[in-house]
């Protein structure tokens, strides 16, 4: 890059330093050069870049928010990690160390967790449970939650057949206030469908309803939608306590707490929209308080919050590959990862902030990712300091859902490291290499080997 | 002069009749083992004379309570066994054999089993008193007036058998001499196997038994001049016996218990002087009338004390001398000294005192024992936002909950909630519920939300039961919650001295489990939570049988089944019938705790109490507690006796374990490590689903261990 400078057209810029609106300042006018103290510079150094960071001490501190806010509320409610939302082995164990269950939805995942804790800590949902899974799933006194007539049906064969009395639970689904019906999982408790799973379950005497599971959305921000389902929920308790003589042992509310991400369709940021850990232990406790189960044991409460849990603890450093002018005055800026690695860039807007201290104006910036199709936009539209190539910039909050829906698409998989809460850094996921995808490959003899 | 300890299994294979019988004759020494009883029977046929009548007597008596279907376990246990025996041994020792003395040795003790029956049933079931040997006083009297109508002759002592050895000091003659009396052998010989037995028993009863030899001696040389070698001996029988039964067996042998002892002992020599003279113009024994007479009134008289301590009266299944000194001040140790009723805290969660004891503000006079609580976030703020609103609070309108199991004595339940900074001096306590958990204690949790309060007055509540919520009412300038213990049910009542059982405390960095603990100005504290699926490997379902390979000390491996069972009581424990150990436990609550173990030493439940002592179900990581074991069951068997000697006036005997619990798998383990003179301990638990599977304790270089070879029912 010595000798001279490439030719640039002259552009406007309209100067927007340091200025305030009623929302505060503006957002990408901050560095962030370290994580809980560690430099960024100095993990891309030993890790590379593209780089995923987790802080072991935001993810415990996010646990124990949520584990609080409900213990004074909610004597004995209990957390399940969902694997989904990010099931590295590493982060796992922090959830189980911090004691939550496991919450798995495949047989994949369910082998995993069955590594790391013990089969009745471990919440099977999911809408295919094929007979293996099935079989796995009650050999090991995993808590399996039905999701429909066939899989109930199919459930009983299994349990037959190996001669157990499995503790299962259903999945239950109804119109909330405020948030997009979510039918697609569970039985239908408006319409009788849920108790008549349940009285099926009975007469079936096969399996034993030992508890309800409702899962009423992503990424949902109205406390009243939580409070309405825990009363559904406490309500059908009730009614199969009183009518049918079944007490349950728990009550799994589902996920679906917002993060303090913000969806590209909102407005304002999620810091200021999503509620409080307070706020939903608040409205489910308030929900449950219908339970009448006088004389009984409570059942226990159960959350499988995922997102809101590992959405701040996790950051993605990336770096600037190339500047480049858009026809419409934009800067376009080209980092070494885009949604290849960052999948929730199709929801998020992501917060992205520059990796070392900076000068120069914020001018409108487009960040791209590296891969050679129309989709790769980590952010289409922010305020954002002028970057050299080599230059570092943080995309925060990314902690959910990335590392799980990451994709090995034109480019491989970056590398993921933790750092501990006394400040180690260590590598939990390995960067891939070409090796990895031809590990899984085959040449079938006719193609013929080598050459 | 029954001392043992209820429910526990003698431990022996024995018939129960051999056994009832053997352990009659340990009993006159407060003692409950056969193998003391047969040393002593032992004693006893070295004058067969005596002897074999004394035999005859416990035998027939076994047979008598098969007859009058008494319980046969209680008989196998010594109950109706030693008044019979003293009978037989009194008049083999009083009468000259025949048939006249055989017929009156069998009324007599017909007479002594229904007078013990008689005196059980009135002075033990309505003073819950011993009966000792009165039976036996009165029937002996008895014996004797009717001896010369039913033509039986008496007759006097052998000459010489009872003489010492030339170089024994007369004094110890005389000692001898006197334990052998108290079996009607009042012989060196004897008198020595008796010596011999209660000191292999307990070096403690023996001390006390020297004590209470000197005082009757003291007196016996300055003060009383008995003209009578009899009398001597019935004087030191009776003292030495008084100064046992207050100072070791029925008081936890301590300083204290050692003066009480000691005037027991001068008490009963009065008395024994002055019954002598009593008697001796109807022409009566003074027998064991002094000593009956001083621990009847001593025990019953030390019960209408207002503190029971110093001397501190057994208040639990009574073993040896010992083992009372050790269970005391382990139970003090590991439950502390309050009330039996333990508190948990009466909210969910974790929560910070924000006023303790004496605290600064209003904690002070009559109502220092009071604690305020409130939330704080992770930063330590007890409020969100402004704080200006009393929504910004943290604690606001959080349940408040019942801290023990009480019925509901008062409720306040619609005075308003203050604003913020405003206070309500009219009615400081603002809304509340008062729950009454036993005579004079109650508990008060205050400054709820007015129209929040879920219980009604004369509502039974159990632990953890919802009061309330937590309010601003009262004197109270923010929301927070105000716990206090008092005697009475008047509001404004004086508050007593409180403590919080089973919190957990240092979440954030260092979490540590207390057994109890009075919570000081800015400790955040929680109640252990309950885990289930951390309960399953304590759950010892009642019937269960779980077999182990136990590696002792000295690398001997035996195998040992243990079973699990419940009491009449409702006690739990565990029990090895082949080594007659017995392990008492509670599982139900939030953690398994072992209350004592007792029986051989070489039994796997000793190694389940010393490395297991307590688990909660609730296991953060890093949790960390304390526990403390009896420190004598690590002292080197060569220093035990020694020091046995001495323990009763050191200032503390427990071992302190420091245990550290993890997950493993689905299972728990539990590490200890504690330390003792002769060096570290350190302990390991491993519990998986059917119980303890792995259990170690090392000492220096000595290690036991054990491991589960398999599980099933008990058939």
């Amino acid at each position: 890059m010595t000798g001279k400078p490439a030719y640039e057209p002259p552009v406007l810029i309209r100067h927007q330093t340091g200025l305030m609106n009623k929302l505060g300042r503006i957002a990408g006018a901050r560095p962030l050069t370290e994580i809980d103290g560690v430099s960024i510079a100095a993990l891309v150094e030993r890790f590379g870049s593209p780089l995923f960071v987790f802080s072991e001490r935001t993810l415990v501190a996010r646990h124990r928010e949520l584990r609080e806010a409900l213990a004074v509320r909610l004597p004995g409610a209990r957390l399940a990690w969902s694997y989904k939302t990010n099931s590295l082995d590493a982060i796992c164990r922090v959830m189980h160390r911090e004691g939550s269950l496991a919450e798995v939805v495949s047989e994949s995942e369910l082998d995993r967790a069955l590594r790391l804790v013990p089969g009745p800590e471990v919440i099977f949902n999911g809408p295919f449970k094929p007979e293996g899974a099935l079989e796995k799933a009650f050999r090991a006194g995993a808590r399996v939650h039905l999701d429909h007539f066939d899989e109930l049906a199919r459930a009983e064969a299994v349990a037959r057949r190996l001669a157990v009395r499995p503790r299962v639970a259903i999945r239950v689904h109804m119109a909330l206030p405020g948030i997009p019906p979510w039918s697609r999982f569970g039985f239908n408790l408006e319409s009788g469908q849920a108790l008549d799973a349940a009285r099926r379950i009975g007469a079936g005497g096969v399996l034993q309803l030992a508890g309800l599971h409702a899962h009423i959305g992503t990424f949902v921000q109205e406390l009243d939608a939580y409070r309405q389902e825990a009363r559904q929920l406490a309500g059908l308790a009730n009614v199969l306590a009183r009518e049918h003589g079944v007490l349950v042992d728990w009550i799994d509310l589902g996920g679906g707490f917002a993060s303090r991400n913000a969806l590209h369709s909102q407005y304002l940021p999620g810091e200021q929209v999503t509620p409080s850990f307070a706020q939903y232990a608040e409205a489910i406790a308030e929900g449950l308080a219908a339970l009448d189960l006088p004389g009984a044991r409570a059942p226990t409460i159960l959350l499988e919050t995922g997102r809101a849990l590992v959405d701040e603890a996790g950051s993605l450093v990336a770096t600037v590959h190339a500047n480049k002018r858009l026809p419409d005055g934009r800067r376009g800026v080209i980092l070494d990862t885009g949604v290849n690695s960052l999948f929730t860039a199709f929801w998020y807007r992501h917060d992205v902030l520059p990796a070392q201290e900076f000068s120069g104006t914020p001018e409108p910036t487009v960040l791209y990712g590296p891969l050679c199709m129309a989709i790769d936009v980590v952010r289409d539209q922010l305020l954002f300091p002028p970057l050299a190539p080599g230059d570092r910039v943080v995309v925060r909050n990314v902690g959910a859902y990335n590392v799980t829906q990451w994709m090995q698409f034109i480019t491989d998989r970056p590398a993921v490291a933790m750092i501990s809460r006394a400040g180690e850094v260590g590598l939990i996921r390995r960067r891939e290499s070409l090796d990895t995808l031809l590990a899984q490959e085959e040449i079938p003899g006719w193609l013929g080997a080598g050459r | 002069m029954t001392a043992a300890r209820p429910g526990a299994p003698a431990g022996s294979r024995l018939p129960a009749p051999v056994q009832g019988a053997l352990i009659a004759y340990a009993q006159v020494l407060f003692v409950d083992h056969p193998g003391v009883g047969a040393a002593l029977l032992g004693a006893t046929l070295l004058a067969p004379r005596v002897g074999l009548p004394g035999l005859a007597a416990v035998l027939l008596a076994q047979a008598l309570v098969r007859v009058l279907h008494l319980s046969e376990a209680a008989a196998a246990r010594g109950r109706y066994g030693t008044n019979p025996l003293l009978v037989g041994l009194a008049i083999g020792a009083w009468f000259e054999p025949g048939i006249g003395a055989a017929a009156l040795l069998a009324l007599a003790v017909v007479a002594a089993v229904l007078l013990e029956a008689a005196l059980e049933s009135s002075l033990g079931a309505v003073l819950n008193l011993p009966v000792f040997s009165v039976p036996f006083v009165l029937v002996a009297w008895l014996a004797i007036a009717a001896a010369p109508l039913v033509g039986v002759l008496g007759r006097s002592p052998p000459e010489g058998w009872q003489a010492g050895p030339p170089w024994l000091p007369a004094l110890a003659v005389r000692l001898l001499r006197s334990l052998g009396a108290v079996f009607f052998a009042p012989g060196v010989a004897a008198g020595a196997v008796v010596l011999a037995a209660l000191l292999w028993r307990s070096r403690i009863a023996t001390l006390l038994a020297l004590g209470g030899f000197a005082v009757a001696a003291l007196l016996s040389r300055h003060v009383f001049a008995f003209a009578s070698d009899t009398s001597l001996l019935v004087l030191d029988a009776n003292a030495m016996l008084a100064a046992v039964a207050l100072g070791g067996v029925w008081f936890v042998p301590q300083r204290a218990a050692f003066a009480f002892a000691g005037v027991a002992a001068l008490l009963t020599s009065l008395l024994t002087a002055g019954a002598l003279a009593l008697l001796r113009p109807v022409g009566l024994p003074v027998l064991f009338l002094p000593f009956n007479a001083t621990i009847l009134v001593a025990l019953q008289a030390m019960r209408q004390r207002v503190r029971d301590g110093a001397p501190k009266a057994v208040d639990f299944a009574a073993g040896t001398p010992e083992a009372n000194l050790a269970f005391y001040r382990t139970r003090q140790a590991r439950f502390g000294p309050g009330p039996a009723i333990r508190f948990a805290p009466p909210f969910a969660g974790r929560w910070v005192v924000t006023q303790g004891v004496d605290g600064p503000h209003t904690h002070r006079g009559p109502w220092r024992h009071a604690l305020d609580f409130e939330v704080a976030d992770p930063s330590g703020a007890t409020f969100g936002g402004a704080g200006r609103e009393l929504r910004d609070h943290h604690a606001y309108r959080l349940p408040v909950l019942a801290a023990a199991e009480g019925t509901v004595v008062k409720v306040v339940g619609e005075v308003p909630d203050n604003p913020v900074g405003a206070r309500n001096v009219r009615e400081p306590y603002g809304n509340l519920v008062l729950l009454q958990h036993g005579p004079g204690l109650l508990s008060l949790v205050a400054h709820l939300s007015p129209g929040s309060i879920e219980v009604r007055e004369g509502q039974l509540v159990r632990e953890g039961a919802r009061l309330g919520l937590c309010g601003n009412s009262g004197r109270s300038f923010v929301p927070h919650l105000h716990f206090q213990l008092q005697a009475t049910a008047r509001i404004g009542a004086p508050t007593l001295a409180l403590a919080l059982a089973e919190v957990v405390t240092g979440e954030e960095v260092a979490p540590r489990l207390h057994r109890w603990l009075v919570p000081s100005e800015g400790e955040g504290v929680r109640g252990l939570a309950r885990r289930d699926e951390l309960a399953a490997p304590f759950a010892f379902p009642i019937g269960q049988t779980l077999l182990f390979e136990v590696r002792g000390r000295s690398g001997r491996v035996h195998r040992e089944a243990i079973v699990s069972r419940i009491g009449l009581l409702g006690e739990l424990f565990l029990e090895s019938p082949a080594l007659g150990a017995i392990l008492w436990f509670e599982n139900q609550g939030r953690q398994f705790v072992v209350y004592d173990v007792a029986g051989r030493r070489e039994s796997v439940l000793h190694l389940l109490a010393d490395a297991a002592p307590r688990v909660p179900y609730d296991l953060p990581p890093g949790l960390r507690w304390d526990d403390v074991l009896p420190r004598r069951r690590f002292r080197r068997a060569w220093t035990r006796w020694p020091i046995d000697l001495v323990e009763p006036f050191l200032p503390e005997s427990g071992l302190a374990l420091d245990l550290e619990g993890r997950r493993a798998g689905a299972g728990v383990e539990v590490l200890g490590a504690g330390r003792t003179r002769a060096g570290p301990v350190e302990t390991r638990a491993l519990f998986g689903g059917g119980g303890p599977l792995e259990l170690s304790v090392r000492m220096g270089r000595q290690r036991r261990s054990a491991r589960l070879l398999e599980e099933g029912r008990d058939g």
